[in-house]
């Protein structure tokens, strides 16, 4: 279990991130969501002792991470896939995290195989693809076979099969009782593998919940209603004071009135129904919702 | 602690740039003994001079890669950001940096004591053939692995405090081949006493032959001057492993 509590980080003037606290559960895969620039990474590097904090504190399992004297037992995480040297081969670079903590050759091998990468493992990582990159990182995270992964926009660089695999691995690790968390900008990478979502805008805390609570709590929900007697339900449910918009001359949806309000006032004044049902938005539609007001750059399309 | 320096003897090996530098620092010094050992004419009235061209002045070019390795032995890490790898996987840092200076300061005092005794070996041998005087100074021998091994941690100490090689490097080189030749001049003509201050000025007297003077200004002794140089490489060390347990990562 990761519990992180008031964690705050300033660069200068900017603060990057902002008396976060929060609590990452086993068993589950909780998301780390956020826009770019919103302190993702920079809370994964605090978590593990990489940036000192100004104020606040993280633990593992109780533990602070740098109480750790053999730390990839505990804990493995991938930050950035570009931490490698360029002309170290693979096993080398896995060889020597490996050593670091006193574990064995055998689990170089291991997780070689586990991530795909055994064909290249002799070969300089300098001539790897993102996704090869990626993949040893993960290796790398799992060298100890550790009780906590951290995984930092995991996907990066993958191809769909790819993309896949991660998202059965990180599941799969989770399912194992381990504590797994996973920071992405993808909304729709994190919808597919996540139980729980942290959301973070401008490195402050917006949500910490389950997805189905997160959908729930900011996301819209509306009414689709058809009918050929519009023209007088329309005047009806606007009375009641719900907002309309129009999908075409017999289709409406309807906000702030539910279904079953609306289905008794058709029936009370014998106006016929062809459809009448509820509709809930995505996560993305959530995530945009919640995050709007924290986007640190935004582009415009043309 | 094993495992750190295991970890950083693994890391030492597995870089191609360090396998390059080492292979030059082990090969380059003997080369050159040998074609200074067959150029020497024999008319040098002092003998311990055959030893300075033959012995020392090879040896001082592995002493000053070494440096140049010991700053490459952190500075590659944050060049690349490996170093967030590295204390991801230990993050007590005085590990890390203990087992970096075990690693690259035996390799220095292996190059200090290993490349002077083969040059020597090497230019008496082909010196006696050509019947050139030769006179050994065991004290400049030791001098040499104590210098070697200083200053490949004066390069690891400039590596911790600089972080980054490409600016590290130049200033390494550069310190003792212009910045302390101007300010040694501007010393001599001010009062030639000062110049022994110098930190690598001082740090060569180490390895000193003949009759130990490397020019007008007095010298410190041998002994002195590998105290006063080992200072200079202790406070750097101490000041680059304070700001890396102190900074972010």
């Amino acid at each position: 279990m990761i519990e992180a509590r008031g964690l705050t980080k300033r660069y200068g003037m900017r603060t990057a991130v902002d008396d976060l606290s929060f609590d990452v559960q086993p068993g589950v895969v909780t998301g780390f969501l956020g826009p770019n620039g919103s302190g993702k990474s920079t809370t994964m590097r605090l978590l593990l002792g990489l940036d000192r904090p100004n104020a606040g504190s993280a633990t593992f399992d109780g533990k602070p991470y740098t109480s750790y004297a053999q730390p990839l037992r505990e804990v493995g995480a991938l930050l950035d896939a570009g931490y490698l040297h360029p002309t170290r081969k693979a096993r080398s670079h896995l060889r020597a995290i490996a050593a670091s903590n006193n574990l064995p050759v055998s689990r170089v091998d291991d997780v070689i195989a586990m991530v795909g990468l055994a064909d290249v493992a002799g070969k300089r990582v300098g001539g790897f693809s993102l996704g090869m990159k990626q993949r040893l990182g993960i290796a790398a995270a799992m060298l100890g076979d550790p009780r906590t992964v951290l995984f930092d926009e995991p996907a990066n660089g993958l191809d769909p099969e790819g993309v896949r695999w991660i998202r059965e691995f990180v599941k799969h690790l989770a399912s194992q009782g381990r504590t797994v968390f996973v920071s992405s900008h993808l909304l729709s990478e994190v919808a597919l593998m996540a139980d729980r979502l942290i959301v973070i805008g401008k490195g402050r805390l917006i949500a910490s919940s389950t997805v189905d609570e997160f959908v729930n709590r900011f996301g819209h929900s509306w009414v689709r209603v058809q009918s050929p007697g519009m023209a007088a339900l329309s005047q009806l449910l606007q009375g009641m004071g719900a907002t309309l918009q129009f999908d075409n001359p017999t289709t409406v949806h309807v906000y702030g009135a539910s279904a079953t309000d609306i289905g008794n006032l058709a029936a009370s004044h014998g106006i016929v129904l062809h459809q009448l049902a509820d509709q809930s938005g995505s996560l993305e539609d959530a995530y945009l919702e919640v995050t709007n007001q924290t986007v640190e750059y935004r582009g415009t399309a043309k | 602690m094993i495992g750190s320096i295991r970890s950083e003897w693994i890391k030492f090996r597995t870089v191609r740039a360090n396998v390059i530098l080492i292979a030059i620092t082990l090969v380059l010094p003997l080369v050159l003994s040998v074609v200074l050992a067959l150029v020497v004419d024999g008319g040098d009235a002092d003998p311990s001079n055959y030893f300075g061209a033959a012995v020392v002045a090879p040896s001082m070019i592995a002493v000053y890669l070494c440096g140049v390795l010991g700053v490459l032995g952190i500075g590659q890490e944050y060049r690349h950001n490996t170093i967030r790898v590295t204390f991801a996987a230990q993050p007590r840092r005085s590990r890390v940096l203990a087992g970096k200076t075990i690693v690259y300061g035996t390799f220095g005092l292996l190059v200090g004591i290993v490349t002077p005794m083969l040059c020597l070996v090497i230019s008496a041998v082909i010196m006696r053939s050509r019947d050139v005087p030769y006179e050994t100074n065991g004290a400049s021998l030791i001098g040499i692995a104590v210098l070697c091994l200083l200053t490949t941690l004066f390069g690891f100490g400039l590596g911790s405090v600089m972080r980054q090689p490409a600016g590290a490097i130049p200033v390494f080189l550069l310190w003792p081949l212009l910045v302390e030749s101007i300010v040694g001049a501007i010393f001599s003509s001010v009062n030639p006493d000062l110049v022994r201050w110098l930190p690598f000025r001082s740090g060569q007297q180490l390895a000193s032959f003949g009759d130990g003077s490397m020019g007008d200004a007095a010298e410190f002794s041998r002994v002195v001057s590998g105290v006063y140089f080992g200072a200079w490489t202790l406070a750097l060390v101490a000041l680059g492993w304070w700001l890396v347990e102190r900074r972010d990562a």
